[in-house]
């Protein structure tokens, strides 16, 4: 049971579920980080991902890459749509934080819901094709199977290419400098709308990433299949500290380990809730998150 | 009591409305279909009523309001159970009981939720709501008669026009008076300004925790009957979606406004209902895409509210 | 007698020392004013004597109480009230209801009270309804008392701040640059009030000001501070000829006599 092949099979199982998770949460945290807002609506972006996944599998015969390739601009399209149909004008209006964040309500429900429509995708579970079969490796302790290692891999190379465009890029120090003073960078030139849309942009291709990884280790799509890991993502980015990078991967990783360790060795009903304590937990005791600063009382 | 007699005109508009009501009742001008969405009414007036105190007055943004109208319902309905509650009196005590159960949760939560803003308290209400939602569903693995997933059947349906309308109008009314008194014009104070707030020696988390026990409170009482009204629970019925529902009434009726919330409420109420009557099965699936819409709409054209206060109180 | 003792006061943000090793007293009854360049760290030295921010070192003692550990509220209740540099009224309420709310802190009634109106409940919402009528009247706002607080020009909207500062009965009250933005008259009129406070309520008051004219007319003493340091206190006369004060506002060459 409690063997440590066992341990091991269940630790790959997280980093496969945190990759993912990972990839979500980055979203989160580089729009927090130059908007200072939560897109409520990133989850939804990566169910689109999954689905975009779908048709171009079914549809076309593509290689695998290109299908990730496509499916990520088509979220982040959705992104780059989102943000200036409905934050965009409330942005430009100075409005309270707060109608942001209905609004970011509204545009998830709307995305949930309008796909959820008969005539489009239904509300119900589709089963998703995998573009190839699973083949496990039998390491004697453990399995690790291609899937494991395509989502490994497509994270890791995601991952590397961000950090080549955030920290080596032109756009990237834009980005930084937004996220440091958005009014400051304006006034050395940065244009912030620019700034604005790429982050979204980049956001939603993460995302749509691991719409399509997700779907490929889990082979069943939901218009609705985006609530609950946009929601752990999102305490993930909380979890490493909200707006940094690296602490979206780290709290990606934390919390899909976690879910794995909580499901396989306690109970996989008391796996959302388990993440909610962690979140509970966690603001309480450093709510900055784990390499966020440490408050200063106004 | 001098108070009744400010409330007098209050009492008398109360008094003629359950007069009416009641004739209507008796008489069974409607079918009981329809009697029990006026009693519905009431009571989700009453849950928004809560949500406005919290979310409209004090500017705490809970997104798992439901959860507290739903701990309502599922703690008063094991107690009508399990003591075969029958009497009027039992019923609204075990009523208000559910309202503290509530509250008592929100004490217990909100002592370390509430210190967080917007965005993030956002975030942990609807985690808590949904952590709730996961209990609920298990609950039949701690408390058969909960009935998990499967619901709750079987519970007395003690929810009748009078109990219903006057703890409701009472509330109402109680909710009425907080708000024109200090305690409101701290409640508003904290909305517009924390800091100032505390500049004037305001315990601004104990207003704010204030609040929201209170505006759980009401939740609680809601949810009690609405789960004597209706006599079947299920946790899909206390989800995101209902949170969003309050948080709908409130932002239309106008946050920081009970008049408001009344009407918008029972706007609501008679949209949600008038539709599912009169059209078709399929066309009702484009509620939840017409709903988000409208609520993007408002936000971009009145990013502060409908029927936003202007002034005195 | 001190009504207010700073002892070796300092606070950091980073590596920036916004405030250090400040030590002064403040005696009961004086208006006593700061004033340094912009940046000095005055409105810090505010901030940590309300309580927003928390000092790093030093002691402060109040009535000769240590209040250094305690949170603002308390602070507040023990008699201290501010202004601040950008104004923070309550933007949803008239004139009136700004300084309603902060009458109502003092006089107290009980949930259960105001839930039930009770007599605690009339009595006391008269006395502070009272109160804060008569601190509008007495700062000459009394026609826009229902106006909506943010729709005041900007002068009477300090003039409002103050009032509801002046609404908790406090013995102490800092002022954060009254005078921004007014013009000459109604820096004459500010002048006038600070005087009529000090003989009605005896407040003691510590402003924190740039416009020189009034802070000459209007303080016993004053206290300059520079990069977060006190560079120098005394009275009026001392201070205005003082060498280093000159430089510190206008730099080194200024300061030969």
């Amino acid at each position: 049971m409690e063997t440590l092949g066992y341990i091991l099979q269940q630790f790959i199982n997280g980093i496969q579920l945190g990759s993912v998770y990972a990839l979500i949460a980055l979203g989160y945290t580089m729009v927090y980080g130059v908007l200072r807002m939560i897109n409520f609506a990133h989850g939804d972006v990566f169910m689109l991902g999954a689905f975009f996944g779908y048709y171009l599998i079914t549809r076309m015969s593509l290689p695998i890459y290109l299908v990730f390739l496509l499916a990520m601009a088509g979220t982040a399209l959705v992104a780059f749509i989102i943000e200036k149909l409905a934050y965009s004008p409330l942005r430009k209006k100075n409005a309270p934080k707060i109608s942001l964040l209905i609004t970011a309500v509204g545009v998830s429900l709307f995305i949930e819901y309008f796909f959820s429509l008969n005539a489009l995708f239904t509300p119900n579970y589709i089963a998703f094709p995998r573009p190839f079969e699973v083949e496990p490796y039998d390491l004697n302790l453990f399995v690790i199977t291609n899937v494991h290692i395509l989502i490994f891999i497509t994270t890791l190379i995601s991952l590397s290419l961000l950090y080549l465009l955030i920290y080596r890029t032109r756009q990237g120090k834009a980005m930084r400098a937004v996220a440091l003073d958005a009014e400051m960078a304006k006034l050395v030139g940065v244009d912030t709308e620019k700034i604005i849309s790429l982050t979204f942009m980049l956001g939603g291709a993460l995302a749509g990433l691991g719409g399509i990884l997700y779907a490929i280790a889990y082979p069943q799509i939901n218009v609705f299949m985006g609530i609950m890991p946009g929601i752990k993502s999102f305490i993930a980015a909380v979890l490493g500290g909200i707006g940094i990078i690296h602490g979206a991967v780290l709290g990606g990783f934390i919390i899909g380990i976690s879910e794995v360790f909580v499901s396989a060795f306690l109970s996989s009903t008391l796996r959302d809730g388990f993440i909610f304590l962690i979140l509970f937990v966690f603001l309480i005791v450093r709510p900055n998150g784990i390499f966020g600063k440490r408050i200063e009382k106004v | 009591m001098k108070l009744l007699l400010e409330l007098r005109k209050e009492i008398v508009f109360s008094l003629l409305l359950y007069m009416l009501l009641k004739m209507i009742f008796i008489n069974n001008l409607f079918s009981d279909y329809v009697e029990q969405v006026i009693l519905y009414t009431i009571i989700i007036v009453l849950g928004s009523l809560g949500l406005n105190i919290i979310y409209g007055y004090t500017g705490q943004f809970s997104l798992g309001h439901a959860a507290f109208y739903g701990l309502g319902a599922y703690f008063s309905a094991f107690i009508t159970k399990s003591f075969s509650i029958e009497s009027s009196l039992m019923f609204i005590i075990v009523v208000f009981s559910g309202g503290f159960f509530s509250a008592f949760v929100a004490y217990l939560i909100g002592i370390p939720i509430l210190k967080f803003k917007d965005d993030f308290l956002a975030i942990a209400t609807l985690g808590f709501g949904i952590l709730i939602r996961n209990i609920l569903d298990n609950s039949d693995r701690f408390l058969e008669t909960l009935g998990g997933s499967r619901g709750f059947v079987g519970i007395a349906s003690l929810s009748d026009l009078e109990t219903v309308f006057f703890v409701s109008i009472f509330l109402i009314l109680m909710s009425k008076n907080i708000i024109q008194s200090r305690y409101g014009i701290f409640w508003m104070s904290i909305r517009d300004d924390e800091t100032a707030s505390s500049s004037v020696g305001i315990n601004v988390s104990d207003m704010k925790l204030l609040a929201f026990v209170y505006g759980c409170f009401l939740a609680g009482v809601a949810g009690a009957l609405y789960a004597h009204l209706y006599t079947f629970l299920h946790p899909s019925n206390f989800d995101f979606l209902k949170s969003v529902d309050f948080l709908v009434i409130v932002i239309v009726g106008g946050m920081g406004n009970i008049s408001g919330t009344v009407v918008a409420g029972v706007f609501w109420i008679l949209i949600i209902e008038g539709l599912r009557i009169m059209l078709p099965a399929h066309i009702l699936e484009y509620r939840w895409v017409i709903i988000p819409i409208v609520l993007i709409i408002i936000m971009i054209l009145k990013p502060y509210g409908l029927m936003v206060r202007k002034r005195a109180l | 007698m001190s009504i207010l003792e700073v002892k070796k006061l300092s606070k950091s943000f980073g590596g920036i020392k916004a405030v250090w090793d400040l030590s002064f007293n403040v005696k009961k009854g004086e208006i006593l004013s700061i004033i340094g360049p912009n940046g000095a760290g005055k409105t810090t030295i505010f901030n940590l004597i309300t309580g927003f921010y928390r000092a790093d070192t030093g002691k402060i003692i109040f009535s000769g109480q240590d209040i250094t550990h305690l949170n603002t509220e308390k602070r507040i209740n023990l008699g201290m009230a501010r202004t601040f540099q950008n104004l923070r009224l309550f933007r949803s309420m008239s004139v009136f209801e700004n300084v309603l709310t902060a009458a109502l802190v003092k006089h107290k009634y009980g949930f259960v009270s105001g839930l039930l109106r009770t007599s605690g409940f009339y009595s006391k919402k008269k006395e502070a309804e009272e109160r804060a009528r008569y601190l509008i009247n007495f700062m000459g706002l009394k026609e826009k008392e229902s106006y909506l607080a943010t729709s005041l020009p900007y002068g009477d909207q300090r003039k409002l701040e103050i009032a509801r500062a002046l609404a908790t009965e406090p013995k102490l009250l800092l002022v954060d640059e009254p005078c921004a933005g007014m013009n000459h008259s109604e820096i004459n009129q500010i002048m006038e009030t600070f005087f009529r406070i000090q003989e009605t309520f005896k407040t003691t008051m510590i402003i924190i000001e740039h416009h020189m004219e009034l802070v000459m007319k209007v303080s016993e003493r004053i206290i300059v501070v520079d990069f977060g340091e006190k560079i120098m206190e005394g009275r009026p006369e001392e201070v205005k000829n003082d060498k280093r004060v000159i430089e510190a506002y206008l730099g080194e060459d200024y300061g030969v006599q």
